[in-house]
This record gives structure tokens, C-alpha cells and sequence, in this order.
């Protein structure tokens, strides 16, 4: 079944001379499908060979339902219920893993197998403390007595990088950090002393800092332990970066492998070129920024000041026990969080202002109040020159709501899935009272047109719509009443990469023939460089750093910041460069939705 | 704690309502206790006599005269003397009390052993028939009355086992085979409710976390997905506590236990308004207690959920 691009056995294992010559795990051949009612069954994997050497990092790349998530399954045998491997086997040290039973399975995952979940806060039961969950691997296979589990498990908790091992054992998850709880997992993992341990998408839940540091501690762990990782993440970046070999995953099939140092330098596949195109391979500021600066020169340097912010605050009263959580922004007395403290800024017409912080910094907090929907305790803000004054019911404020319009983060939830497009679309036009039924729909045409979708999605329910597809609604939904200003929070941080290329892509022509004013907010700083005239970096709070985007992208005066570009996953690596693939994003359409660029403005052009 | 505190107020306008709406629901019914009292009285003299027992019994009053007598009295403890027995209600309600409340205690517990139970072995039946068959129980046992159920076991272990005595059964087993009869609606909801749960809770990362370090689906359903899948299968045991309350009337009437159930149905029927206020008091007490028990424990079991918020 392998494709002539597949790498031959040889070539993996040869590759890691002076090492045992059968690797720690093999797949050779697999192929799963999935079964749906009354349907064909869909394949999922198909002749995926691929080995994973002891004290190695092994990185399977691809996309969301690109089946690399099912590969780690497969080889854990917990596929769902209605999966099933149909060819192909998996060998682990000698023992074949495909065929065993549900029983003998039982024996093998957990004890020989090491798996660290997706979403570290999630992957935790919430119920139990975190030293209990702990040792459920060693109680599972019946290692040791209670209490030298706990001893096993306060060992490896020092061992993690957990401080203060004894009373973090009682603790329960809410009150640890997304990284606290994934060093826990990581701890859980390694109890039993596995021999491999899969790592599903084991940092993407996680700020780019606190990635890092987790990395960072897989790494040590393969050194350490001898460990083999399967690495499975959706992140070039990051597998560059840690992997020793890489697999590109598409439509379950491996479509490149090799060590990383020559996928990256050939990748010699148009798919892991895009993909290569799309990460922060090779990251560099001054290509970003510089590429933006282009732009900017576009708009008048007198053009007007439509966003001020003066001074804002906000402090919310926190619950006593919450004070405990150590990643909460700083704490302004006992039970008060400050949320953000005296923020000023001004964003001129036509540009962006991209803000740029990690978990709990306060930057949600912010644009609520840009936007009106949280009051400020102190510090004003006005919107082309009028204050945005906070009110209960929103009454007096329909102006303010056009002016200022908001994409989210997850197009999945911010979409109600039983609306069609069409009713979507159409709400925000009859809540600002936007002419007869006729003139709505025309709008609603328009809006299809600009954001790049096909006139016959209108009256498709957004169920049926791609996550990308979705983000195009959420963006035609905003544009609808003709805001000036859009409030952009993490638009692209739940797409796949290419996706993203394509959103930004969006977003930036719809700013070029619009004149649109953006807020910009990412915790990725990767993406912040590429959008932004502007940048303000929020750490606890406050604004740590702010200015002209090449400046604090090629000069950082603060360690924070530095730390941040630092901890972009694959910057450091060689890849290519950030201008080539900005280019590449506006020219290549990946679907033909995203040719919305200067060639298209007729159709924009009706709509301004 | 000053939600707690705001909790209690509402309890307390709750047992006041189910005191008021109690007294004019018996109000407006027609009939009253002088009719009872001279049910069966004849000749020329009746109406006179009914007048007679209204002046005594103060049936007489404005209706609000009356309310306020109950109330008043009611608040201080004294509900006023039954009509028919001559005694305290209070101390007529409390005769009976301990015999349901053992009643409705063994019907709860055999109700959450029973859903729990049942919830727990459809997620650990493989086979794809047997699960079907159990996951259909649970709404089954929801519709099914309490009084069919009780004709049921009574005509099996007393009719044809001869295990227990038709009327009125003293042993434990009598008492056992009652709460059953009482458990089964309880124990349906309960399971029904835990089922769908358990179902979302099986989903989650963590059950995922937990499958992956090598628990067998045992553990995985009991140590894992069942205290999570729980938390509103206790929520609901407030409401379930009010069916338990209600059922006891239907399961000692079929039973012919001497329970407090019996004794509201005699009252109800007598217009016997001293003993309805005590019960239906009492009653709404219990409700709002159990209510107030059950929002104290869950933030016990859910670290999560704070006092204040």
C-alpha cells in the first residue's frame, strides 16, 4: 500500500547507527477504518509504516482528521468502538500488539505504554487529588503498596519539576496550572517505568512559555530514561524542534518521513511544503514585521484615531480558595485579581493593534471593555472620539455595538449549529435595523461574497461548515453592520495552520479594501508579528512593552518579551523564510475561497 | 455563607406556602369537618346540628380569621387538636411518623442501591442485546405507578410465596417488600438520570487519561466516571425525596400499613384540617431540609464548587 515517498525501513532505522537493530516500536503496514450506520467504512489509515527508536523522539505531523490522532490509537489500542485495525501490525520490544485482547491490552497500556493527554486540565478528573490520579497506573498493574505509591509518585512529582511534591499530592486540578497538570500526567506516565510513551498533542493547551518548559522536560526524560516518544502534534514548530525523525500525516497516509533535518531541508511533498510554509519554522521579526511595515506605508500617517484607551482598570473580587491558583494574574490585595491595570493606547484608522499575551494576562478583559461589554473601575475609552460607557442592557449603545464588532476564538461555539448562514448573517442586520427583507438579502449576498464563500452556503446550517468555513460566517457576521472597528480575539488559534494562513490572509485584504480598523488578539506571538502595526504586550496586566511592531520584534527591551520570541516553537530551527511564506499564503490558493486578494476587488468594491 | 443564609429564607417561605396552599385547597373543597363529625345524623334537626359543630369547631369564622388562628398557632408549635380523635395533631401526626419515615429512609436507600446498581452494570455489559434490554429498564420503571407495583409484590409474597402477611406486615420483611414497591420509581429516575451521565462522563479526557494508564473498565467506570456522573444524580435526590414522601400515601394504603400516608388520606377525607396542616408542614419541612442537606454536601464532594459562590 506505502506510496513511492514513504520511507523504507531502512532508511529510519539505518539513520540511528549504534542502536539495537529492531526499534522499540513498529508499524508496519496498518490500516484502520471507522464504521458509520449504513454507510461504506471510512478509512483512516492506510499502510502506515513507521518505527519509533529507543531514546528518540519520533514527531507524527498532520492536520486535524489527517488520522495521526488515530495512529497513537492504534498503537494503544483504544480506538473507539466502531474503529477497527483491518492490516498491518504493531510491535512493541518483540511483542506483537495488534490481535491481543482487551485483558492483555490492559497489561500493556499504562505499564509499557506511557500516554499524556491533549488538554492537560481536562485530562485530570476533577473530582480526585492529584497525587491519587498519580498513582493509578502503579495501583492499576498492581505495583507496590499504598504507600509506596505515594512514595513512588512524590519522587517523581520532584523528578517532573513539581515544587513542594507533599502538598501538591492533596491538591486537586482546578488548583494547579494547565502546566502544573500536565508535569502531573507526565509523572503519572512515567510511574511504571515505560519503555514509550505517547504524547497526544501534549503542549497545544498550553502558553507558549509553559510549552516550552514541558518540552524541554520530555526531552530530558528520553535522555534520562532511554524513552522512545511517539509525538503527536499538529505543530511543524514543534516537531522540528524536539523530533529526531518526523512523519507528515495526510489522509492517513504518511506522505514524508526521515530524519527532521532532511524533511525540513527537502521537503520534497507539496503537502509538507505547505505545511513548512505555515509554521513558525524559521521565525524571524524583522521578516514579519518588515513584510507589514509595506502596508502600513499605505495608510496616511495623519489618518485619525479611532480606538483611545486612558488608564483602564479593572480588578475583579476573587473567591477565597481561588487566591490559590498560582497562575492567576497578580494579586492587588487579598481577594481582588487585577485584571488590567492603567492599559493606554490609540489605534489609528486602517491599522492594527495586535495584543499579545498568555493565559490570565488580562487581554480578554481588555477588549470586553473596548467593546462595552464589561465596565471599566477606572480609565475611560472612546470610540471615534464618543466614550464607551457600559450599560446593563446595552440600552443607548446600538451606535457603539456597530461601530465596534467582535470575531471569536471557536467557531464551533460561537455559531449557534441549528441557525442556517442566512439567519446568522441576518440577525445582526435586523437588530441594527438595516433596511426591507430585499435589502438584507442582498447585504447577506454581499457579505458571502467578500469573506469568500459560495452564495449556495446561505441556507446550509453551520453544523455542516468546515472550522474554517465557520470562521469566514463569524468574520461576515462582524462585517455585516459595517463596523470600523473589529475586535479580533484569537481568530485563528482553534484552525489548523493552513487554515490560519487562509483567515489572515482574509482578514488582511478584507482591512486593504475596507479600511477596517482591527484589535488583534493572540497569545502567539507569530502570528501578532504578522498582522500588526502595532503591538502591546500584556503580562499580569499590564502593558510591559508597546510600540511600532518591528521595533519590539527585532529589539525587545524586556526579558518577558524576549522570552516570548524565544519560545516560538521551530524559530530557531532553519526553515524558510517568514516573507516567502506570507507570499506564498496570499498567492496559493489552498481552496478557492481564500482568492479574495486586490485581484477580486470588484466584488469588494460593491460592498464599501 | 450569607447565600446559605439566603437559601434558608427561601425554605422557609417555601413550608409557609405549602402551609397556606394546604388550608385553602381544603378550604375550597366542599364539605367540611361538622359534616364528617355528623355524617350519618338524621331527621329534622340536621342543619341545626351542623351549625352547632361549625360554632364549636370555629367553622364559623371568616376564612381568614381562621387562617390566622392556624398560623399563629402553627408557629408556635400547636396545630390544633384533631377533630375526630380529640388529641393533639401533632401528637397524632408523630404516632405514625417513625413507621413511614423507616418506610420512606428503606425506599430511598433500596432506590439509589437500585439506580446506581443498574446504571453501573449497563456500562459494563458488553453484550450489545443485554445492554439494549437494561438501558430500557430504568424508563419502564419511571411510569410504572407505585400502587401497580405494590398490588404486584403483594400478590406474589403474599398471595403466592406467603413470605409476608397481606395486611399489615410488622417484620422487616414486610417493611422490605414496601419500600420496594416505593424504591421502583425513585430507583428508575435515578438510574436514568446517572445513565445519561455516566454516558457523557465516559467521554471525557480524563476517562480517556484513565483508560490509557492500564484501569480495566471496572475501575474506569466506578473510580473514574461514576463521583462525576453523580453530582446531579444528588441534586436530584431533593425532588426524589419529594416523590418518596407522596409514594408512602399510595404503598400503605395498598400495604394497609398504619403510616402517616394513611393517616392524610383519612384526614384529607374528614376534612380533618389540624392533622392536614401538621403533615403537609411537616412534610414541606423535610423536603426543604433534604434540599438544604443536599446543596451543603455538594461542595463537599466537588472542590470545585465554593460556599459564596
Amino acid at each position: 500500500m506505502s506510496s513511492p515517498e514513504v520511507p523504507s525501513t531502512e532508511r529510519v532505522s539505518s539513520s540511528a547507527p549504534g542502536r539495537q537493530s529492531t526499534p522499540l516500536l513498529r508499524l508496519r503496514d496498518v490500516s484502520a477504518e471507522f464504521t458509520v450506520p449504513g454507510r461504506a467504512p471510512v478509512p483512516v489509515l492506510d499502510g502506515v509504516s513507521l518505527d519509533v527508536e529507543a531514546g528518540s523522539i519520533r514527531a507524527v505531523v498532520g492536520e486535524s482528521g489527517s488520522g495521526k490522532s488515530t495512529l497513537g490509537r492504534v498503537v494503544t489500542g483504544t480506538l473507539p468502538e466502531n474503529g477497527r485495525v483491518t492490516a498491518g501490525e504493531v510491535v512493541l520490544g518483540g511483542r506483537t500488539l495488534t490481535g491481543l485482547s482487551e485483558r492483555q491490552y490492559r497489561a500493556v497500556r499504562g505499564k509499557e505504554i506511557g500516554y499524556i493527554p491533549q488538554d492537560a486540565l481536562l485530562g485530570l478528573n476533577p473530582l480526585l487529588p492529584v497525587g491519587v490520579q498519580a498513582a493509578e497506573p502503579l495501583r492499576a498493574h498492581g505495583v507496590g503498596s499504598r504507600a509506596e505509591r505515594r512514595e513512588r509518585v512524590l519522587d517523581l512529582f520532584a523528578k517532573v519539576g513539581l515544587r513542594d511534591p507533599a502538598r501538591l499530592y492533596g491538591r486537586h486540578p482546578h488548583e494547579l496550572s494547565g502546566g502544573m497538570c500536565q508535569r502531573v500526567l507526565i509523572a503519572a506516565a512515567m510511574s511504571t517505568r515505560p519503555r514509550l510513551l505517547i504524547a497526544d498533542e501534549p503542549t497545544t493547551a498550553l502558553d507558549v512559555t509553559v510549552q516550552r518548559t514541558i518540552l524541554d522536560l520530555l526531552s530530558e526524560l528520553v535522555e534520562s530514561e532511554d524513552l522512545g516518544i511517539l509525538l503527536i502534534t499538529h505543530d511543524l514548530g514543534v516537531a522540528a524542534e524536539r523530533a529526531d525523525e518526523i512523519a507528515v500525516v495526510k489522509d492517513g497516509r504518511i506522505v514524508r518521513g526521515g530524519r527532521t533535518g532532511e524533511v525540513i531541508a527537502d521537503p520534497g511533498d507539496p503537502y509538507t511544503e505547505d505545511l513548512l510554509r505555515s509554521s513558525s519554522l524559521g521565525f524571524s521579526g524583522r521578516q514579519a514585521a518588515a513584510h507589514r511595515l509595506e502596508y502600513a506605508r499605505t495608510v496616511p500617517a495623519d489618518s485619525p484615531v479611532v480606538v483611545e484607551a486612558k488608564e483602564v482598570g479593572k480588578t475583579f473580587t476573587s473567591r477565597a480558595s481561588r487566591a490559590s491558583r498560582p497562575f492567576r494574574a497578580a494579586r492587588s490585595g487579598p481577594d481582588t485579581v487585577t485584571a488590567v491595570a492603567g492599559a493606554s493606547f490609540q489605534v489609528r484608522r486602517g491599522t492594527t493593534l495586535g495584543i499579545v499575551g498568555e493565559s490570565g494576562s488580562g487581554k480578554t478583559t481588555l477588549v470586553r471593555i473596548l467593546a462595552g461589554l464589561t465596565p471599566a473601575d477606572s480609565g475611560t475609552v472612546e470610540i471615534d472620539g464618543e466614550p464607551v460607557v457600559h450599560h446593563r442592557r446595552g440600552a443607548g449603545q446600538a451606535a457603539l455595538y456597530r461601530k465596534v464588532q467582535m470575531v471569536y476564538q471557536d467557531p464551533f461555539a460561537s455559531l449557534n449549529p441549528r441557525s442556517t448562514v442566512r439567519a446568522i448573517l441576518d440577525e445582526p442586520l435586523r437588530g441594527h435595523r438595516y433596511g426591507t427583507a430585499q435589502e438584507r438579502a442582498r447585504r447577506i449576498t454581499e457579505l458571502l461574497e467578500v469573506t469568500g464563500l459560495p452564495a449556495e452556503l446561505a441556507d446550509r446550517y453551520t453544523a455542516e461548515l468546515s472550522g474554517g468555513q465557520r470562521q469566514r460566517v463569524a468574520i461576515a457576521r462582524a462585517l455585516a453592520p459595517r463596523p470600523d472597528v473589529v475586535v479580533l480575539d484569537e481568530p485563528v488559534s482553534a484552525l489548523d495552520v493552513t487554515v490560519q494562513r487562509q483567515i489572515l490572509a482574509l482578514l488582511d485584504s478584507l482591512q486593504r479594501e475596507l479600511g477596517l480598523t482591527y484589535v488583534f488578539i493572540s497569545h502567539d506571538l507569530g502570528v501578532i508579528a504578522e498582522v500588526s502595526d502595532e503591538i502591546v504586550v500584556l503580562q499580569h496586566g499590564h502593558i510591559v512593552e508597546r510600540g511600532p511592531a518591528l521595533g519590539i520584534l527585532t529589539e525587545p527591551r524586556t526579558d518577558y518579551v524576549k522570552e516570548l520570541l524565544a519560545s516560538i516553537p521551530g524559530a530557531a530551527a532553519p526553515g524558510p523564510a517568514a516573507e516567502a511564506r506570507h507570499d506564498a499564503a496570499v498567492l496559493t490558493p489552498h481552496d478557492p475561497a481564500v482568492l479574495v486578494g486586490p485581484g477580486r476587488s470588484a466584488a469588494t468594491e460593491r460592498t464599501t | 455563607m450569607a447565600r446559605y443564609g439566603l437559601r434558608l429564607l427561601y425554605g422557609v417561605i417555601v413550608v409557609w406556602g405549602a402551609f397556606t396552599g394546604a388550608f385553602f385547597l381544603l378550604y375550597v373543597v366542599p364539605g367540611d369537618a361538622a359534616g364528617g363529625l355528623t355524617a350519618g345524623a338524621d331527621g329534622a334537626d340536621v342543619k341545626q346540628l351542623l351549625a352547632e359543630q361549625r360554632e364549636l369547631l370555629g367553622l364559623d369564622r371568616p376564612v381568614w380569621v381562621q387562617y390566622w388562628d392556624a398560623l399563629t398557632g402553627a408557629l408556635q408549635g400547636d396545630f390544633g387538636e384533631s377533630i375526630y380523635q380529640r388529641r393533639p395533631a401533632v401528637e397524632v401526626y408523630f404516632e405514625s411518623f417513625p413507621e413511614t419515615l423507616k418506610l420512606a429512609f428503606l425506599g430511598l436507600l433500596l432506590a439509589v442501591v437500585l439506580g446506581v446498581t443498574l446504571s453501573v452494570v449497563i456500562e459494563l455489559t458488553n453484550w450489545k442485546w443485554a445492554r439494549e434490554l437494561l438501558i430500557s429498564l430504568p424508563p419502564v420503571a419511571v411510569s410504572l405507578p407505585p400502587f401497580l407495583v405494590g398490588l404486584v409484590l403483594l400478590q406474589v409474597f403474599a398471595f403466592q410465596l406467603h413470605w409476608i402477611k397481606a395486611v399489615n406486615d410488622p417484620s422487616f420483611g414486610g417493611l422490605l417488600i414496601a419500600s420496594a414497591a416505593l424504591a421502583v420509581a425513585g430507583g428508575g429516575s435515578i438510574s436514568q438520570l446517572l445513565t445519561a451521565n455516566l454516558r457523557g462522563a465516559l467521554t471525557s479526557p480524563y476517562v480517556e487519561t484513565a483508560r490509557n494508564w492500564g484501569l480495566s473498565r471496572f475501575d474506569v467506570v466506578v473510580r473514574h466516571a461514576l463521583k462525576n456522573a453523580a453530582l446531579p444524580v444528588i441534586t436530584s435526590l431533593g425532588t426524589t425525596v419529594g416523590v418518596m414522601v407522596g409514594g408512602t400515601v399510595l404503598t400503605e394504603t395498598v400495604f394497609s400499613r398504619l403510616g402517616v400516608g394513611r393517616l392524610v388520606v383519612d384526614a384529607v377525607d374528614g376534612r380533618d384540617m389540624p392533622v392536614v396542616l401538621v403533615a403537609v408542614t411537616i412534610s414541606a419541612v423535610i423536603f426543604v431540609a433534604v434540599n438544604l442537606v443536599v446543596d451543603a454536601v455538594h461542595p463537599l464532594l466537588d472542590k470545585r464548587i465554593q460556599w459564596d459562590g
